[in-house]
């Protein structure tokens, strides 16, 4: 539950007093302009609830995110690309069937709960891994929140996989390869994958972006210190200028993902080219 | 009807959306409890089985109950928030698509800046600045998730615009109002039909990850997500607590989404 609003202090000299002392006595336009002239100078400002600069809280717990959000990542990536190879390979079959029914639920599932059951097998029934917490960065400690994080994304890349191969296949340039005589193995992953590959970056791209901002729930369910929980705490406290600083640094790292994924896009298809 | 039996997902999503719509419709009459009312300590976290089917929480409710009531709570902010997005969402991009020039370029940066921020952390932000209640879901859930459907509904718009129905009916002097509202909002129904389907079930699940976070429906209010964070408290001594909710939301949220990929598959057979 949110506490009241922050500017609801009793004596209203305490109150003044705050206010001068946090800057938000003067008018909304002077604030933005200093706000803005600082953050160009890379500050974002003190933190209301803990008295630190957001850059400091920032700091301290954009590491143990992108730690997850990166081993999310590489668990998914290959898992997700390989169940949509094969569904497209074997269509119809029970390999198809079984992966499409796997990436439905795994679409569906709410995160949150997905954490919660794998948090309840395997670390309070069977006892093999730490329920919650950091642990100081052990892998122990990551595997929970990092396959939490990684199922979804298994899911929609096992779809995004599977369309986009289906729809590269039935291509011309596809039935010549075959007819040269060339070997199955080399027309699924020298002609139909490579074409698929534009389309499946893309998606990834996209999730992986998606994958910061499941942070903020994974990172709740577990425990663990990351920007997602430094949201989410800031948010319930209404320390605002914390909330400002970390959506920030959230939409930095959405735009930059894209924009490495735009580049990615020359290196793996000739046919696209920037500029003139 | 044959639809439904050449396409199983359409066919199984259809069943499973209506008979949660009809839980949420007639939950008076199934519940075997009062899902707030009928707190009694004397039978706090009882387990699963006997009088109480599903089990009961901390103050002793029927679980059940409060299942099958939160599917009020789910399906509405579910339908009235997707509602908005979609207005809010097809009129934008119906404007850009079919003024282009300065409006387009406007509406489509605009447009990419929402889309650079995650729904959660946007929705987040709206909260932490409105206070928690259902008003401000509908305003933080209606006013974040129609990016998708704007763009959409502008490349559509751009396909059609250019079609020789839409010169017809320009040269036979139509206003452009009605150029729009008659002759290319119908032609791009389908697609934005199936984008709403998807839509809500995000904004189901949205609903239950703030509801989860404590800043979404706020307790007593028999909420999937709320049901959830309470249960993880629980998860050593009730497991049964966040089981349930869960598997709820999850059952839901598959039903509409199978009801998306159905819809998607009858609308643009190529991606079968």
């Amino acid at each position: 539950m949110l506490a009241g609003d922050p500017r609801s202090a009793r004596n209203p000299e305490v109150l003044e007093r705050m206010r001068a002392k946090w800057g938000i006595d003067k008018p909304l336009h002077i604030r933005y302009v200093t706000y803005m002239s600082n953050l160009l100078r890379g500050d974002l400002g003190m933190s209301y609830r803990t008295g630190r600069t957001v850059n400091s809280l920032i700091a301290q717990s954009f590491f143990p995110t992108l730690q997850i959000v990166l081993f999310a990542f590489l668990l998914a990536a290959p898992t997700g690309v390989f169940l949509g190879f094969i569904a497209a390979v074997r269509r119809g079959s029970s390999l198809d069937i079984g992966s499409m029914v796997f990436s439905i639920f795994g679409i569906s599932a709410p995160r949150f709960w997905v954490g919660l059951m794998l948090m309840y097998l395997l670390a309070v029934n069977f006892r093999l891994l730490p329920a919650t917490g950091y642990g100081g960065g052990s892998i122990r400690y990551m595997i929970l929140p990092a396959v939490t994080l990684a199922l979804p994304l298994v899911a929609l890349l096992a779809r995004t996989t599977r369309a986009s191969l289906l729809d590269v296949m039935d291509e011309d340039y596809v039935r010549t390869a075959r007819s040269k005589g060339l070997a199955e193995r080399v027309v699924q992953t020298r002609h139909i994958l490579r074409n698929a590959v534009v389309s499946i970056i893309t998606i990834a791209g996209l999730q992986l972006a998606m994958l910061m901002a499941n942070t903020v729930i994974v990172e709740k369910v577990f425990s663990w210190p990351g920007m997602g929980s430094l949201v989410v705490d800031s948010v319930l406290r209404q320390d605002i200028p914390a909330v400002q600083g970390t959506i920030f640094v959230f939409a930095l790292g959405f735009i930059l993902i894209n924009f490495i994924v735009d580049i990615l896009y020359v290196f793996i298809d000739p046919r696209i080219k920037y500029g003139s | 009807m044959k639809v439904f039996i050449k396409n199983k997902q359409l066919l199984i999503g259809s069943i499973i959306t209506g008979a949660v719509i009809l839980i949420a419709i007639f939950a008076p009459f199934i519940a075997p409890h009062h899902p707030v009312d009928d707190a009694n300590l004397l039978y706090a976290l009882e387990p699963p089985g006997g009088e109480f089917l599903l089990g009961t929480d901390r103050q002793g409710r029927c679980q059940l109950s409060r299942i099958i009531y939160g599917a009020r709570i789910s399906l509405l902010i579910g339908f009235v928030t997707q509602g908005l997005n979609t207005i809010i969402g097809t009129s934008l991009g119906l404007i850009a698509g079919f003024v282009g020039g300065k409006v387009d370029d406007l509406i489509m940066n605009f447009t990419n800046i929402m889309l650079s921020i995650p729904p959660l952390i946007l929705a987040l932000t709206i909260l932490a600045i409105l206070g928690p209640s259902l008003l401000s879901i509908f305003i933080a859930l209606g006013l974040t998730l129609w990016t998708y459907t704007c763009r959409v509904a502008r490349a559509q718009t751009l396909s059609f615009k250019e079609k020789e129905f839409v010169e017809a009916s320009r040269s036979l002097g139509l206003s452009r109002i009605k150029i729009v509202i008659r002759h290319i909002l119908p032609n791009i129904f389908g697609p934005l039909l199936v984008i709403a389907t998807f839509g809500v079930a995000t904004a189901i699940l949205l609903e239950a990850s703030l509801s989860f976070l404590g800043i979404g429906t706020q307790p007593p209010a028999p909420s999937w997500g709320t049901m959830l964070s309470r249960g993880r408290d629980y998860i050593y001594s009730a497991p049964w607590l966040m089981i349930y909710p869960g598997l709820a939301l999850l059952i839901t949220v598959l039903g509409v989404n199978l009801m998306g990929d159905g819809l998607r598959d009858y609308w643009d057979p190529r991606t079968r």
